[in-house]
């Protein structure tokens, strides 16, 4: 599972890439070809208006040239206005050529309008090549100008249009350039930020599905090497329990060798009494269900009488005892205390050889308490300090393989102690003996109220 | 008769395989680990090998490996008795060259009787 995660992970985010350049690429040819359009028809809207402007410069001066002439007749003058009634022409061609369909009407009506006046301006001349300066000032004054004004008026307004036209279409590519140039950086920005978080998140959530997935696979293993321990602690005291009950059902045996068999198979029952008992225990430590009493307690008085016990259990095992006269009462769970006194002392004794003596030594300093149980037993190797307090994890040797235990004792010390705010831990000269500390936080039981005087 | 080593570390069920032979006419080594029964096997020459699985020291597979890598012992049958038999572990006695298995808790009876047959299969044998 976790790899199929990491895969639609790596391939969301090269997707998502995938189609982020796409777009860019997309964007930029769409861009560069908009552009393009727009610089054309800017540059062509341009050009027309030019051609108006030569138009109205042209068909000025073809007026002008026309009213000195009639002033002052030359052929000097008659040459300019013949000049500028050809560039008139020409200008007048190109809008009809480079302009679209109001432009070529347009065209058509200043062309009809301007043979009008040119027939008007041969009649002005030859009226003054006659003499007849009045009627030549008539034909200028009723005809000419009138033809001239309109044409004027019809290519100005015309040329204004095209100015506007031009103006916009560079309005509309500067809009275009500021868009490609400012804004679409910023969405993009935005959008590859959008898929970085996009990635990010895809990460995050495999990350932790691939944590879950490890956990789950971490307890389901636990729990198949507790069930396999399990199997195999109970299976060894049943072993002895059917095997000796069934020999003593089936076989004639003495008295004694009877008792001997029933003395074993109890032995057997009691272990694993004592196995399944410390591993609810155990457990409800582990899973916090159990809690603890606050109670005054004498530890001095729970190692005495702990040590008592032993005494008459393992009487070849001196028991010394050394207690902190100014240890009084604390708060704490006296059958739990008891509980850790006697699985230390068990393990110092069961650790030891015969006669091996063991110290129990209480300390009190100002905040803490501390409780060490001392053996001269064959110790315990510098690596498996920590782990001897994990569950089912003995020292397995030979020496230590022929010692009963549940490999509960230890944990459920521990379990205690952390429960109480404490902490525990050994120390050992491998091979010398073991000191096994605990450490626990000196609460001290509110004082009794005051007798009342 | 027989001569028989027996590889078990639990005080315990040494001791139950003791009373189970003490009825029987075989002679009986015991040895807590798979180290000290393979000096035993060594010394003894015995005709068959009851052996634990999983002890300090040499387990029963190790051991088990040992004796088919000397050939003045590799002919003798081992059989092994063990808390865990579960499908995957019969087929690990096989590739350990076992003769037969016994799966805890036994009967006194039913080791007995397993330990006649490999006997017998053995002197049978060629």
């Amino acid at each position: 599972m976790p790899h199929a995660n990491s895969n639609l992970a790596t391939r969301a985010a090269s997707l998502g890439l995938a189609g982020v350049v796409l777009c860019l690429a997309a964007f930029s040819i769409f861009g560069a070809y908009t552009i393009q359009t727009q610089i054309a028809r800017a540059q062509h809207a341009e050009s027309l208006h030019a051609t108006y402007d030569r138009a109205i410069i042209a068909i000025r001066a073809e007026h002008s040239s026309v009213v000195e002439y009639l002033l002052a007749p030359s052929a000097q003058r008659r040459g300019a206005m013949n000049v500028a009634t050809n560039a008139l022409i020409n200008a007048i061609d190109e809008i009809e050529v480079q302009g679209g369909d109001a432009d070529s009407q347009l065209a058509k009506e200043v062309m009809a309008a301007h043979d009008q006046y040119v027939v008007a301006s041969a009649r002005l001349m030859s009226a003054l090549a006659g003499g007849d300066t009045a009627q030549a000032l008539r034909v200028e004054f009723l005809e000419a100008d009138p033809i001239f004004d309109l044409m004027h008026a019809r290519i100005e307004d015309a040329a204004d249009v095209r100015a506007t036209e031009a103006l916009s279409a560079f309005a509309e590519l500067r809009s275009t350039a500021r868009w490609i140039l400012i804004e679409s950086p910023v969405i993009f920005a935005i959008g590859f930020g959008l898929l970085f978080a996009l990635w990010r998140i895809l990460e995050a959530n495999h990350r932790a599905t691939r944590e879950t997935y490890r956990e789950i696979e971490q307890l389901s293993k636990l729990r198949s090497e507790f069930v396999s321990i399990v199997s195999h602690e109970f299976r060894t005291p049943l072993t002895g329990i059917q095997g000796f009950s069934e020999m003593m059902r089936d076989e004639d045996l003495t008295m004694p060798v009877m008792r001997e068999y029933a003395a074993d198979i109890n032995k057997d029952a009691r272990r694993l009494a004592r196995l399944i008992t410390d591993m609810l225990d155990l457990d409800r430590m582990e899973s916090g269900r159990m809690t603890l009493n606050s109670e005054p307690v004498d530890l001095n008085r729970i190692v005495t009488d702990t040590a008592a016990q032993f005494r008459l259990s393992a009487a070849d095992h001196p028991i010394e005892l050394h207690l902190d006269a100014r240890l009084h009462q604390l708060l704490g769970d006296s059958d739990r205390l008891t509980q850790v006194v006697t699985n230390l002392v068990s393990n110092a004794i069961k650790y030891s050889p015969s006669g091996g003596a063991v110290e129990l030594r209480t300390e009190r300093a100002e905040k803490t308490v501390t409780l060490t149980v001392t053996d001269h037993g064959m110790g315990i190797p510098a690596d498996q300090l920590e782990k001897i307090f994990d569950r089912y994890s003995r020292v397995e040797t030979t020496e230590t393989r022929s010692i009963q235990g549940t490999g509960l004792g230890l944990p459920i010390v521990r379990q205690i102690v952390q429960l109480c705010g404490g902490k525990v831990w050994a120390t050992s000269d491998s091979g010398r003996g073991s000191v096994f500390h605990v450490q626990l936080p000196f609460l001290e039981p509110a004082a009794p109220a005051p007798i009342a005087a | 008769m027989a001569r028989i080593v027996f590889c078990e570390d639990e005080e315990q069920i040494r001791k139950l395989i003791e009373a189970a032979m003490r009825s029987t006419a075989h002679t009986i080594e015991l040895t807590v680990n798979g180290r000290d029964g393979l000096e035993a096997i060594e010394r003894e020459l015995p005709e068959l090998i009851v052996t634990d699985l999983s002890m300090p020291e040499m387990g029963g597979f190790a051991l088990a490996d040992a004796v088919h890598a000397r050939p003045a012992l590799q002919r003798i049958p081992i059989m092994f008795v063990t808390a865990s038999v579960q499908r995957g572990d019969i087929a690990r006695f096989g590739e350990h060259g076992a003769a037969g298995y016994l799966a805890k808790p036994f009967s006194p009876r039913a080791l007995r009787e397993k330990i006649d047959e490999l006997i017998a299969r053995r002197r049978a044998a060629p």
